[in-house]
């Protein structure tokens, strides 16, 4: 394996540990600060890639994305949570136990033979990204809190560009670019609904909102 | 230039509509300025397709038959929405329940939702694509949550998520596409995708085709990833319901056929059919108990909506000439159903209430719209001489051939239905109105643009175009060439 390899293997790892981490988290502050890190994690895949193939446009790509997702999308998450004083809640509808037990199943269902016609020559790269992007849909419907909803989306997202990127899928810098301000923009909304449920419902737990079954 | 007018439009349209201040005749005229100017744009592209097969702006945008029909219905169903919202505003307005600001942001979303979806159609590009049927989501989740009640941002909340990661999937998806043709680096397009079909690998193809299927199949609502959709179309504005049914339904399944033409050339086409048959079925026989046993016409229209997709699905599914009875389909079915939402929004507006219970004695309250309500109640359950029965007879004909146990449970979802909306139309068309309806036809800016549709549909339904069947067949061909 040449060293970059092991460095974008190591990134991967670390990714797989964030949502691990993430789906464990008691609070939502460690949640926006692991989303954080696992933001940067994919940062520095596109920073080595724009090291080893010298171009301008992944550089590009790669600073609007630190932009966005380590600095901006955090900061959102960070200050609606002071605002609001909700960094406590992130309730799960399963207990610890019961989400590891769950994430197990995940990890083992990701390196099944169902995706064995992936990452052939490195199968543990399944777990790291296929688990990662099982867990990262579990986490989203786990989570009571609305936040947590959203940085479940989020991460999926993060894991699904990090798949992308060891299937070695290329697309052009303005794709790239569009889909992450797709992302800056769904922020931006989903944080506007959060201030509107805390508004109407006084809380940001979804077993709250129950308006629809009267 | 056509093209560009057609896409430059809408924003032009949300730029100056951004820049009004308290005039609400000028926001009125800029939003029926540019739906005008959409609707002469997208009527000269469809001519030039049809003299020319295809028309093209560049490599990033292309209409050619599919494209133009689904552009056709979008437009047609964008211009009449957008002229009924006028009416609508302004009677909501009237009741005090939304001031200038509310009304501005109701006319630049709705023209940024009319962009996304023109984008969606004509790009060459799946990444494009999806990041426009996302942004689809974006511009309407506000129109969900438009009047701010507790159960409205509730309902968009779960518009927001649901679709959210429905779409997620759908680029997961995508990308598993992408990632496996040697060609596709760079700028994908379709016929790119499509030339490197052969080199993909069938299970990982299969895999990204379910994706696809189940996160643009959420957007259109087909079960079981239907749960937003009951609750996002009885909160929501009509007028801009009327779209999400007419329109954008058929902007996500197009989606979803543009992938099933690759899947079919990387595996056998049976395994794309099994599962339009699966969910269509399930769709359909679904979506007809709770029809039957609906006590809100807005979830009962919705539900209706979840049905008529799950016979576009089994069209498809069906092959020969279900294909052919299925595009019919997506083109009737706009058409009857967004005519259908936008009466409700005049029955909405006389009542006050989206209970079948407290809308009665609607034939000697508003008889124009209820004549224009029963004419699309027949166009929707599929009653002659509307179209919708002849493609839903192509379909169950093409049904019969291959698959007679599902075909048979369809009739008899079908027959539920019918049942069901005319033991729930009966009562709201006849009986005594409640007295504290006033009797009195809508104003006319509500009124008029339905009849328009419904001069459309009806003249749809007894006369196509040879030109407009010459699309439909090519369209056809697409999805059968394979078979």
């Amino acid at each position: 394996m040449d060293i970059l390899f092991q460095i974008e293997f190591i990134i991967a790892l670390v990714t797989f540990l964030s949502i691990v981490s993430m789906n464990v988290a008691k609070k939502n502050t460690t949640l926006v600060h692991t989303y954080l890190i696992q933001s940067l994690m994919l940062v520095s895949l596109l920073s080595l890639e724009t090291y080893s193939e010298m171009s301008l446009e992944i550089g590009i790509v790669t600073l609007v994305m630190f932009v966005i997702k380590v600095i901006i999308v955090p900061q959102v998450l960070l200050r609606i949570l002071k605002q609001h004083k909700a960094s406590v809640s992130a309730s799960t509808y399963l207990n610890v136990p019961m989400t590891l037990g769950s994430l197990i199943l995940l990890c083992v269902f990701a390196q099944s033979y169902v995706f064995s016609e992936f990452f052939t020559t490195t199968p543990i790269l399944r777990i790291f990204l296929i688990g990662s992007m099982l867990m990262s849909f579990f986490l989203t419907i786990n989570r009571k809190g609305a936040i947590s909803q959203i940085i479940g989306i989020l991460s999926l997202e993060n894991c699904i560009f990090a798949f992308g990127f060891f299937l070695h899928l290329k697309q052009a810098a303005a794709l790239e670019i569009g889909m992450i301000f797709d992302v800056f923009f769904w922020i931006i909304i989903s944080t506007i609904f959060v201030r509107m449920l805390i508004k109407h419902f006084g809380s940001i737990d979804v077993t709250q909102l129950r308006e629809l079954k009267k | 230039m056509l093209l560009l007018l057609l896409l430059i439009s809408p924003i032009v349209a949300v730029s100056l509509s951004y820049l009004v201040k308290k005039q609400k005749t000028l926001l009125e005229n800029i939003a029926i300025s540019s739906v005008g100017i959409q609707l002469i744009a997208a009527i000269s592209i469809i001519v030039s397709v049809i003299n020319e097969g295809a028309y093209t702006l560049n490599n990033a945008f292309s209409v050619s038959s599919f494209e133009a029909l689904i552009l056709l219905v979008t437009t047609i169903v964008g211009t009449v929405a957008m002229l009924h919202s006028v009416g609508y505003l302004r009677g909501e307005q009237a009741k005090k329940m939304i001031d200038f600001k509310r009304i501005k942001e109701c006319y630049i979303l709705l023209n940024l939702f009319l962009f996304c979806m023109y984008v969606a159609i004509t790009t060459t590009n799946p990444i494009v694509m999806w990041i426009a049927i996302e942004a689809t989501t974006l511009s309407t989740v506000f129109l969900i949550s438009f009047f701010n009640r507790k159960a409205d941002v509730e309902a968009a909340w779960k518009y927001l998520i649901i679709n959210s990661i429905g779409l997620l999937l759908g680029l997961l998806g995508i990308i598993l596409f992408l990632s496996q043709g040697s060609l596709l680096t760079g700028w994908a397009s379709w016929d790119s995708l499509t030339a490197s079909a052969n080199a993909m690998n069938p299970l990982i193809s299969k895999f990204a085709f379910i994706f696809i299927l189940i996160g643009f199949g959420t957007k259109m609502g087909l079960i079981p990833m239907h749960t937003w959709k009951p609750d996002a179309y009885n909160k929501a504005p009509l007028p801009v319901v009327a779209l999400l049914s007419g329109a954008l339904l058929n902007v996500a399944f197009f989606a979803i056929l543009r992938f099933k033409i690759i899947i079919d050339s990387v595996v056998s086409y049976t395994f794309s059919q099994n599962l339009f048959i699966f969910f269509g079925i399930l769709s359909i026989a679904l979506s007809a108990l709770i029809i039957y046993t609906q006590h809100n016409y807005k979830r009962l229209l919705a539900y209706s909506s979840i049905e008529h997709a799950g016979i576009i699905m089994l069209g498809f599914g069906f092959g020969g000439i279900g294909v052919i009875g299925a595009i019919l389909h997506m083109i009737y079915h706009a058409f009857a159903k967004s005519l259908l939402f936008l009466v409700s929004s005049n029955i909405a507006l006389k009542y006050s209430s989206s209970k079948i219970s407290d809308v009665t004695g609607m034939l000697t309250v508003m008889p124009r719209a209820t004549i224009l309500f029963i004419i699309g109640l027949l166009a929707v359950v599929g009653m002659p001489p509307f179209g919708t029965f002849f493609s839903e007879f192509y379909i169950l004909l093409a049904g019969f051939k291959s698959n007679f146990i599902i075909s048979l449970i369809a009739i008899i979802s079908l027959a539920i239905v019918l049942t069901g909306f005319f033991i729930h139309s009966f009562s709201m068309i006849f009986g005594t109105p409640p007295t504290s309806v006033r009797a009195g036809e809508s104003k006319s800016w509500t009124l008029i643009p339905i009849v328009f549709l419904a001069i459309i549909l009806i003249v749809f339904s007894i006369f196509i175009p040879t030109q407009l069947m010459q699309l439909i067949t090519t369209s056809a061909e697409l999805f059968t060439k394979n078979l």
